[in-house]
């Protein structure tokens, strides 16, 4: 079963994302802390789209979950306007640097690359595809 | 996100909570910084109600870190600043693991 949320590119909708993301895999049992690594890569692709796609602040962006029992996975795909861009496409910093050396800014990548299994980006008529997913053992 | 700001002995504890994302920790971070310009400098943040944290949060956090002069002992001979985390849940705790924020930052120590 798969749901969708369509929603503008704006900021202020990230509390209605966050809702809608841990209300569906609330409801599909995950376990808390897959929740929280999904929900924290999720607002970091979202922010990157929002800064760095030239969309427009009316621009849509859709949102669709799902879970594929069969082969033990959940996912979550962002279509979104904009120029070409891939959130994940950046250098992500170097982590063992002390905090008071580091750049600020790249650390959203290093949570997604660690949280998300499997990321794929493609653009296709006018519009960005991302999916993430993520293996789920309990299923 | 909210908070409840408490001051004793010149030792400034936050208690958060909700959520610290990309839309409160801007907000935050200005708090923060009002806190910085008086002269605010041994810091807590007391996170046992803070339910989800992001990379918005994690560079507020890293931008205090900056702020806050930790280098060497005042005439007292106690620390000249410091920023800790308490009551950080083990969602959060595995976010700053995974970006080398355990490493350098006072988690859940006494």
């Amino acid at each position: 079963m798969s749901k969708k949320l369509i929603i503008s590119s704006d900021v202020k909708n990230w509390n209605k994302i966050y809702e809608f993301i841990n209300k569906y895999f609330t409801e599909n049992n995950l376990p808390k802390k897959m929740i929280f690594g999904i929900l924290v890569s999720s607002e970091e692709i979202f922010s990157n789209i929002i800064r760095h796609s030239r969309s427009k602040i009316h621009d849509e962006i859709i949102i669709s979950v799902e879970n594929n029992h069969s082969a033990k996975m959940v996912s979550l795909v962002f279509k979104y306007g904009g120029v070409e861009f891939n959130p994940i496409d950046a250098d992500s910093p170097d982590v063992s640097v002390p905090l008071d050396k580091r750049e600020i800014g790249g650390l959203g990548l290093v949570i997604v690359k660690n949280f998300i299994d499997d990321i794929s980006y493609t653009y296709l008529e006018g519009k960005n595809i991302l999916k993430i997913s993520k293996k789920v053992v309990d299923f | 996100m909210e908070f409840k700001k408490t001051e004793n002995s010149g030792v400034v504890t936050y208690k958060l909570s909700g959520r610290l994302d990309t839309q409160s920790a801007p907000d935050f971070q200005d708090v923060l910084d009002v806190g910085f310009d008086s002269g605010e400098n041994k810091i807590i943040l007391d996170c046992k109600n803070l339910e989800y944290m992001s990379s918005a949060g994690l560079r507020t956090i890293l931008y205090a870190k900056k702020c806050i002069d930790d280098d060497g002992m005042d005439e007292n001979g106690m620390p000249r600043g410091f920023l800790k985390l308490t009551n950080v849940s083990d969602e959060i705790i595995e976010v700053f693991d995974m970006t080398g924020f355990s490493e350098f930052l006072s988690v859940n120590e006494d």
